[in-house]
C-alpha cells in the first residue's frame, strides 16, 4: 500500500476517523480511551503491513517481541547490561544483517542465488527498535510495561515501510499520552501530506520518466542526456524521498503524533557535513549515536576521527544496499567529509553570499557524483557514464554546427514535456527557498484565506492533471 | 471535527474541475459519441461506432467488419440493394486492429438491441490470424462496447482516470467551433455517415515508391480465436438470415512476406474449413507495387474499388478488375473464392508465387 495511492488516502482517513471518534466518544475515560486507541493504530499497522506481503509480518511482530523483552530484562538487571544491550542489538539488527550479508555475497561473488524479497521496512524498523533497547540501556526512557506500545511502536505504520526511524524518547512516550483532537495539528499534518504528494508525484515521479528513458535507452547514450540525467537525479531522489517523509509525518501529525523532521534543504548546504545533517535526518543521526559515536566519535584523535567516519560511512552504505556501488558510495562522502575535517571546511561560518552560493554549489556537485555512484548497477556503470562526459563539448558542437535537435541528444522521451517539469522543478526550488529559514506551514497560515485556500486548490490541481502517467515506487522503499 | 469535515468537502471544486476538465478533452470521445471530435488522437471507434448504431437502429442494415484497412473500401462501390431487392444502408464498423471476435461480439450486439442486419462483409487479414478480442479497459484505445456493457460505470471511470490532455485543447475547442462548411465539419459528417473520417473517394495512386518496411506481426497460434470466431459469425448470420461475405486483405507484398512466415497461410487454410471467402491475398499487381498503398497495411481506396468490382459487379468488370491485378508472379487470381474443397490447391498456388 503506498502511501501516495488513494488506497492509502482512503485507509488513512478512515484510520484518522475511528480513532478520533474513540477519542471523542471515550473522552471522559483518558486511560481507556488511550488504550483503545493504540489498539487501532496497532491493528492499522498490521493490516497496513500485511497489505503489502501476509508472509513478512511476523518480522515487525518479533522485532518488537524482541525489544520489549530487551526492556523489560535491562529495566531489572543490574549488571552485565552492557553484554545485555549488546545480545539483543544484535538479535534486532540480525535479520538486517543477514539479508545483506547474502546480497553482498551475491554482488562480489556473483553468486547465483533466487531474488531476495527483502520484508518492508527490515532496514527502517530494525534501527528504530534498537533505539528503544538504548533508550532503556542509557536510562533516558523506562522499560515499557505494556508490549502493544513497544508492538506499536515498532510498527507503527506511517513510518514502518520507509522511516522516518523515530527515536524512541520521542515517540514511544507519545502513544502513553492521552490525545485530544487538535484542529491545528490535525491540518498542519493534512497540509504536509498534500504538499508530500505533490513533490512525489507531480516533480519526482515527472523527472523519473525522463532519467529512466535515458538510463534504460539501449546503445551509446549522448553525455548531454546523461549529465542532465544526472543533475535531475539529485532532486529526483530528494524530492521522492522528502516527498515520501512529508506525507507520513503528516499523516502522524494528524493522527497527533511527531515523528520529527528528516530533510532539512540538504541542497542548501555548504558542505558534506552539513549535507549530512539536512539529509536522511533520522538515518544519519541514528548512524552518528549508534556507530559513530560508540567508535569514539570526534573525541580521539585526528587519524582515529576519520577511521570512525570512514567506518561510518561504510556502514550507511550498506545499510542502503547490499553491494559494491552502495559501499563505495558510503565511503566516497567518508573521504570527503575526512577531507573537510582536514582542511577545516564548514566550520566557519560564511558571511559572503557569492562565497556562500559557490560553497552550496560545489557541495551540490560532489553530492551529485555521489549519486552517479548511488544510482548505477555497478563500477563498470559509473565509469561509462564519467566517460560519456567527456563527448560533451562534440555533442554541443553538432548542436550548433549540424543543427541537431536538442531534444534527441538530451534523449528526451517522445510525448514528454521536459521543459514542463523543469519549470515544476524551478518553481519548488524558489518555494523551497523561501521556507529555507521560515516555517512553511507558518508562511502559508500568514496569508490571508482567499490565498491560502487559493493555493491549497492549486495543489490539488496540480496533482489531479499533472502528476506522472505511472506513479513508480518510492526510490527508499527498496532498502 | 466538524469544521475540518466542513473544510475538506470543499476539495470537491478542484476534483469537479477535473472532472469536467476530463470529460471536456475526452480524448478518445468515450463521452462525445455523437459529436466527436478528431483530433490526432485515435478515437475508440469499437465503443464509439457501436454505440452510434444502437442509437440509430434505424439508420444503417449493413455493415463492413475488419480493421482499420477495410476502411478504403469506398461506398460508392457497395451494393445499393441486398439480394431479395430490399435498400442497403452501410455503416463502415472497422477500427484500429479491429479482429473477428470483436466483429462477432458486435454484430451480436446489433441483434441483441434491435438493429436489423441484411449484409455483412468482414475482411480479415493478417492482424486477424493473432489478434483475440481485447478484454478490460487497461488499453482506452482497444476497450470494446462490451466491456461498457458489462459495467458502464467502471469503463466511464478508467477514461476519467486517464489525465487530460492538455494539449488536445486547441484542436478540441477548434472542433467545437467549427463554421457550417469547414473541413472539421465535413469530415465529421462522413463519419456519421459511413464511419470513415476521410472520404475514401480519391482513387488516386501514388507514385512509385519503394517498399514500405513490413507492418509488425505475431505469430499464428493456437491462442488464435479468430477462426472460431468467423466460424460462429457465420452460423449466427446463417441462422439469422443475414448475408455474409467474407474477404481476405490484399496485403503489401513485405507485410505478406512477414505474415507468411508468422503463418498466414495456414491461418487461410483454417479459414477455409469454416466458410467460404474471396481471396485477395497474394502477390498480384497491387500487393506489389508501394504506390498503391497508403503505408505496410493500409490500401489506397483504387484497390478497394477494384476489389469491390470483382465482389459485387458484373462479369465484366468483375474479369477486367482480375486481369488488371495480375502481374507475373499472379498464380491465384486475384479475388478467388476459397472453399474447402479448393483450398490446397489455392494455398499451393500462393506458395507458388511466393518461390517466383
Amino acid at each position: 500500500m503506498p502511501v501516495y495511492t488513494k488506497l492509502f488516502v482512503t485507509f488513512f482517513f478512515a484510520i484518522f476517523l475511528t480513532v478520533n471518534m474513540v477519542r471523542r466518544i471515550w473522552n471522559e475515560n483518558k486511560s481507556f480511551c488511550t488504550f483503545i486507541s493504540n489498539i487501532l493504530l496497532l491493528g492499522a499497522s498490521i493490516v497496513f503491513y500485511c497489505w503489502s506481503n501476509l508472509r513478512f509480518i511476523l518480522f515487525p511482530i518479533t522485532i518488537g517481541v524482541i525489544s520489549y523483552v530487551s526492556g523489560i530484562v535491562l529495566g531489572r538487571c543490574h549488571s552485565y547490561k552492557k553484554s545485555i544491550i549488546l545480545a539483543f542489538a544484535g538479535l534486532e539488527l540480525l535479520p538486517l544483517l543477514v539479508y545483506r550479508l547474502v546480497g553482498l555475497r551475491t554482488d562480489l561473488f556473483d553468486v547465483p542465488t533466487e531474488e531476495l524479497i527483502i520484508p518492508l521496512g527490515l532496514s527502517f524498523f530494525t534501527l528504530q527498535a534498537v533505539t528503544y533497547t538504548h533508550g532503556v540501556y542509557k536510562g533516558t526512557l523506562s522499560a515499557e510495561r505494556n508490549p502493544l506500545i513497544v508492538l506499536l511502536f515498532v510498527s507503527f505504520f506511517p513510518c514502518v515501510s520507509s522511516g522516518p526511524i523515530a527515536r524512541a524518547e520521542k515517540l514511544l512516550p507519545q502513544f502513553g499520552e492521552y490525545k485530544v483532537f487538535d484542529y491545528d495539528e490535525i491540518t498542519d499534518g493534512l497540509r504536509l501530506m498534500g504538499w508530500g504528494l505533490l513533490k512525489k508525484l507531480v516533480i519526482a515521479d515527472n523527472l523519473a520518466t525522463y532519467i529512466q528513458a535515458v538510463r534504460g535507452a539501449e546503445g551509446e547514450k549522448y553525455g548531454m542526456a546523461l549529465l542532465l540525467a544526472a543533475l535531475l537525479y539529485s532532486f529526483q531522489l530528494y524530492l521522492d524521498f522528502s516527498g515520501y517523509s512529508d506525507i507520513v509525518i503528516g499523516c502522524a501529525n494528524a493522527l497527533g503524533y511527531e515523528l520529527g523532521k528528516n530533510f532539512d534543504h540538504p541542497y542548501l548546504s555548504v558542505s558534506i557535513g552539513e549535507f549530512w545533517r539536512r539529509w536522511h535526518i533520522s538515518l544519519s543521526s541514528w548512524l552518528r549515536d549508534f556507530v559513530y559515536i560508540p567508535l569514539g566519535g570526534g573525541r580521539v584523535g585526528a587519524l582515529r576521527k576519520n577511521l570512525n567516519t570512514l567506518i561510518t560511512f561504510a556502514v550507511s552504505g550498506l545499510w542502503h544496499g547490499a553491494g559494491i556501488t552502495w559501499i563505495v558510495w558510503g565511503l566516497y562522502h567518508g573521504i570527503c567529509l575526512c577531507i573537510e575535517n582536514i582542511l577545516g571546511i564548514g566550520k566557519n561560518v560564511i558571511v559572503s553570499t557569492p562565497r556562500r552560493w559557490l560553497r552550496i554549489f560545489w557541495t551540490y556537485v560532489i553530492v551529485t557524483f555521489g549519486w552517479i555512484i548511488f544510482a548505477s548497477d555497478s563500477l563498470h556503470e559509473v565509469a561509462d557514464t564519467i566517460v560519456s562526459f567527456g563527448r560533451i563539448p562534440s555533442e554541443m558542437a553538432m548542436i550548433v554546427a549540424d543543427g541537431i535537435a536538442v531534444n534527441r541528444v538530451l534523449m528526451v522521451p517522445h510525448g514528454f514535456n521536459l521543459a514542463l517539469s523543469l519549470v515544476f522543478l524551478v518553481g519548488y526550488l524558489g518555494i523551497s527557498g523561501t521556507t529555507y529559514r521560515n516555517s512553511g506551514l507558518k508562511l502559508i497560515k500568514s496569508k490571508k484565506p482567499v490565498i491560502r485556500w487559493g493555493g491549497y486548490f492549486a495543489l490539488a490541481l496540480l496533482i489531479l492533471f499533472f502528476s506522472a502517467e505511472n506513479s513508480g515506487e518510492f526510490i527508499y522503499n527498496r532498502f | 471535527m466538524k469544521k475540518l469535515l466542513a473544510k475538506l468537502c470543499l476539495f470537491i471544486i478542484p476534483a469537479f474541475i477535473y472532472l469536467g476538465a476530463s470529460i471536456y478533452i475526452d480524448a478518445y470521445n468515450v463521452f462525445h459519441v455523437d459529436n466527436i471530435r478528431l483530433t490526432y488522437v485515435t478515437p475508440n471507434q469499437n465503443f464509439i461506432k457501436t454505440k452510434y448504431v444502437l442509437n440509430n437502429k434505424d439508420r444503417f442494415n449493413a455493415f463492413v467488419l475488419g480493421s482499420s484497412r477495410a476502411g478504403n473500401l469506398p461506398l460508392d462501390g457497395l451494393p445499393k440493394m441486398g439480394p431479395e431487392g430490399q435498400k442497403l444502408h452501410w455503416y463502415n464498423m472497422t477500427y484500429a486492429m479491429g479482429c473477428p471476435e470483436e466483429n462477432y461480439q458486435t454484430v451480436r450486439t446489433f441483434l441483441d438491441n434491435g438493429v436489423k442486419i441484411e449484409e455483412l462483409v468482414i475482411l480479415v487479414d493478417e492482424i486477424s490470424m493473432w489478434r483475440n478480442a481485447f478484454e478490460g479497459t487497461g488499453d482506452l484505445i482497444f476497450a470494446t462496447y462490451q466491456t461498457y456493457e458489462e459495467n458502464p460505470l467502471k469503463f466511464y471511470y478508467a477514461y476519467i482516470k486517464q489525465k487530460p490532455l492538455l494539449k488536445l485543447l486547441p484542436a478540441v475547442i477548434e472542433n467545437d467551433l467549427a463554421e457550417e462548411g469547414s473541413e472539421v465539419l465535413l469530415k465529421k459528417s462522413l463519419f456519421y455517415e459511413y464511419g470513415v473520417g476521410e472520404a475514401n473517394t480519391d482513387m488516386a495512386i501514388g507514385s512509385p515508391t519503394n517498399m514500405f518496411e513490413p507492418e509488425r506481426s505475431l505469430e499464428y497460434t493456437e491462442a488464435s480465436t479468430s477462426v472460431e470466431s468467423v466460424r460462429r459469425l457465420k452460423e449466427f448470420c446463417d441462422e439469422n438470415g443475414i448475408e455474409l461475405l467474407v474477404i481476405t486483405s490484399p496485403v503489401l507484398e513485405s507485410t505478406y512476406r512477414q505474415g507468411v512466415d508468422n503463418g498466414y497461410l495456414d491461418f487461410l487454410t483454417d479459414l477455409a474449413s469454416v466458410t467460404d471467402y474471396y481471396c485477395f491475398s497474394g502477390l498480384n499487381a497491387y500487393t506489389r507495387e508501394a504506390m498503391y498503398y497508403f503505408d505496410a497495411s493500409h490500401f489506397r481506396p483504387y484497390v478497394g474499388r477494384e476489389m469491390e468490382k470483382v465482389l459485387f459487379g458484373n462479369d465484366n468488370e468483375r474479369m477486367n478488375s482480375v486481369s488488371e491485378a495480375c502481374s507475373v508472379a499472379t498464380v491465384v487470381p486475384f479475388g478467388t473464392i476459397v472453399t474447402a474443397d479448393n483450398v490446397d490447391e489455392v494455398i499451393g498456388g500462393l506458395v507458388q508465387e511466393l518461390g517466383k
